[in-house]
């Protein structure tokens, strides 16, 4: 036998029996729930209840009713689908409550319905950094102008537009009313009623100040009162982003008629004059973008190009020293931060072309020949740079150019920077630049040389210098070559033509210990011009001749002098006898010379007579 | 049609762009990326 030891204590209403019938009617409903929770509805058919206590105790139907109707407290009753009478009530003793489900908010709901636009922005709006007047170097008015610049369009709207409105109407401090507004209102009237009519609810409680009157009062003129404006003019910065609001905005120069060059050189002036502009060559970026060097890389670069014992390209610099690949987005950063940071370093020096951007410092070996300094070859080659071609010649022009070597190149592995060769390669890249490494690629023999480019100065001719080996190994004195540019203009092809096996007694200068002049058994395959190979049968005399010493090679007249006594024949009468072919290449065996300077000197020599038919006659008795 | 004669003055206008181009390209621009965009901002 089990005992239900949770029988609430329930006190019913209505007469003794109406009780007893009631606690009975429970008691019957409360057995049938034994099982279920404390709240949850015990339902019985009121018909059926009835029966069994009729049955069971000997009451009737009608005080059965009376007794449930009696105690509401207790008892519920509905009808159900089919139309009978069901009794509720719970296993605590009340009657239970009608479930209704709460929609009134709920998960779904809050997960799929946004909520409202805040009708004011939870945060207040971020102040604007501004700097300081002194140091700017546009003023507002001028921004004002960039109508391209959206995003700074928006910001500007949401500096200058929303704050101040709220500011002006709503906020009584002193940081809300600013002349600026005031003035706006001012030049506005309707505009300004609208706005104070908007914001009138939001004043009344807020401020009690300013607020009575705008509201009351929606005449601009209230809002410019002064005894409301001075404690704002002292903390609002002077500088008030409204009337460049209001300023007329500078319509963007018309380039139409102006060619690109004439844009480029306006560019170069104007942006190379602004601060925080970074440039490199035609390269242009802003200086707080632009990738930082530390000392140390600075120091491994330096390292690194001396150990190499050669230029390096930035891009070799940047991938092997800075490790940014060239698939990184900061590679370009990087390549301009690089040559940007180390044109501003003394211990290098820029020695590229635009596309081939080479870096040297101060300690590489020299490149080329050390059989004369470079300063004494650009001495030489003087006669180019008194033609002053380089200041006007068009670079680049040029897809390739021929050139036959003289002896003077071949032993010193040169080629001269005149008007083809400047036609044929760039300018030089910044304005200071005094040498440029070019890279020659020979693809007849699969090698790559570094040729050195020393531009021309005011009293020295330019040249390229490098080339001794590939002459030696490859080319004789009077071979001809083609030169040829490639897309990138720091690499060119340098080519000759094959002729096949010949042999020839050739010069060539013994610099062993006292340098001279000999003739020996050469043999080579590559295409000469006749008029400039220097062999035996044609200049027998100069075998076992002494380099001229520098006093008489670079005076022209006594060059000139020297040279036939080399060459010449005796005319019988006294005088020396030389074609003008011949002279042109004996005397490029000492000097560069050109053909127009040979005939320059040959004219005002009055020891010389004669013409390129008959040949040239030098007078040795004069 | 400008005058050929006359010499080319950039606006403060004109040198904010640039600055604001500048600033916002992760890359360095060339001069001609520079004349592009500001003769294409002219044009417009």
């Amino acid at each position: 036998m089990s005992t239900d030891t949770g029988m609430p204590e329930i006190s019913f209403s209505g007469s003794k029996q109406a009780q007893e019938v009631a606690s009975r009617a429970f008691a019957i409903m409360r057995a049938r729930g034994m099982f279920m929770s404390d709240n949850a509805p015990i339902r019985a058919l009121k018909d059926e209840l009835a029966s069994f206590l009729q049955q069971t105790d000997g009451v009737t139907a009608e005080d059965v009713d009376a007794a449930i109707s009696g105690n509401p407290e207790v008892f519920t009753v509905t009808t159900n689908a089919e139309g009978a009478e069901v009794v509720m009530t719970t296993r605590l003793g009340r009657a239970p409550i009608a479930d209704v489900d709460d929609t009134t908010h709920t998960l779904s709901q809050r997960l799929m319905t946004p909520e409202p636009m805040p009708e004011k922005p939870l945060a207040p709006v971020r102040e604007r950094v501004r700097v300081d007047p002194s140091w700017a170097t546009l003023s507002v008015s001028d921004l004002e102008g960039i109508e391209d610049d959206e995003e700074y369009e928006e910001e500007e709207e949401l500096a200058l537009s929303e704050p101040l409105e709220d500011e002006v109407v709503a906020t009584p401090s002193a940081t809300a009313v600013e002349p600026a507004p005031a003035a706006e209102t001012v030049a506005e009237p309707a505009a300004a009623e609208a706005e104070v009519a908007e914001a009138e609810p939001v004043v009344e409680p807020a401020a009690e100040v300013t607020a009575p009157e705008v509201a009351a009062e929606p005449e601009p003129e209230v809002v410019a009162e002064p005894e409301v404006e001075e404690p704002v003019v002292e903390t609002v910065p002077v500088e008030t982003p409204a009337p460049a609001a209001a300023a007329p905005t500078v319509e963007p120069t018309n380039l139409s008629g102006y060619s690109d060059e004439e844009i480029a050189a306006t560019l170069e002036t104007t942006l190379a004059s602004l601060p925080h502009v970074a440039q490199f060559g035609d390269q242009w970026m802003s200086d707080e973008r632009v990738h930082r060097l530390s000392r140390g890389e600075m120091r491994r670069i330096k390292d690194y190009i001396e150990e190499q014992e050669q230029p390096l390209t930035d891009e070799t610099l940047v991938q092997d020293i800075l490790g940014v690949r060239p698939n990184s987005p900061d590679y370009q950063s990087a390549v301009f931060g690089l040559n940007y940071r180390l044109s501003r370093e003394r211990d290098f020096e820029f020695v590229g072309t635009n596309d081939q951007r080479f870096w040297a410092t101060t300690n590489l070996p020299p490149i080329g020949t050390l059989l004369r300094k470079p300063n004494d070859i650009g001495t030489d080659y003087r006669f180019l740079a008194d033609s002053g071609s380089h200041e006007t010649v068009e670079h680049r022009s040029v897809q390739s150019v021929d050139h036959v070597v003289t002896f003077y190149e071949y032993i010193h592995g040169l080629l001269p920077y005149d008007e083809e060769m400047q036609k044929l390669v760039p300018a030089p890249m910044l304005e200071d630049q005094r040498n440029a490494v070019f890279t020659f690629e020979i693809p007849q023999t699969y090698t790559t040389y570094l040729v050195e480019l020393r531009y021309p100065t005011p009293n020295r001719g330019g040249f390229f210098l490098g080339l001794d080996d590939f002459y030696f190994e490859s080319l004789v004195p009077g071979a001809i070559i083609s030169i040829s540019a490639t897309e990138n203009d720091g690499h060119y092809k340098i080519e000759f033509l094959n002729a096949g096996e010949q042999s020839d007694r050739l010069l060539e200068l013994d610099d062993k210990r006292s340098p001279r002049y000999h003739f020996r058994p050469t043999t080579y395959s590559c295409a000469v011009d006749e008029a400039w190979l220097i062999n035996e049968d044609r200049f027998p005399k100069l075998g076992s001749e002494k380099p001229l010493a520098d006093k008489v090679r670079r005076r022209n007249d006594a060059l000139l002098a020297a040279t036939f006594e080399r060459i010449g024949m005796d005319d019988g009468n006294g005088g020396l006898l030389a074609s003008f072919e011949d002279l042109l290449a004996a005397v490029n065996i000492e000097r560069p010379f050109s053909e127009a300077l040979l005939r320059e000197v040959l004219e005002e020599d009055e020891r010389v007579s004669g013409d390129d038919a008959n040949g040239y006659t030098y007078d040795t008795s004069a | 049609m400008a005058n050929q004669n006359e010499s080319l003055q950039l606006n403060d206008a004109d040198i904010a762009f640039l600055q604001n181009l500048l600033r916002n390209a992760s890359a360095p621009l060339t001069t001609q990326e520079l004349i592009d965009a500001l003769r294409q901002r002219s044009g417009r």
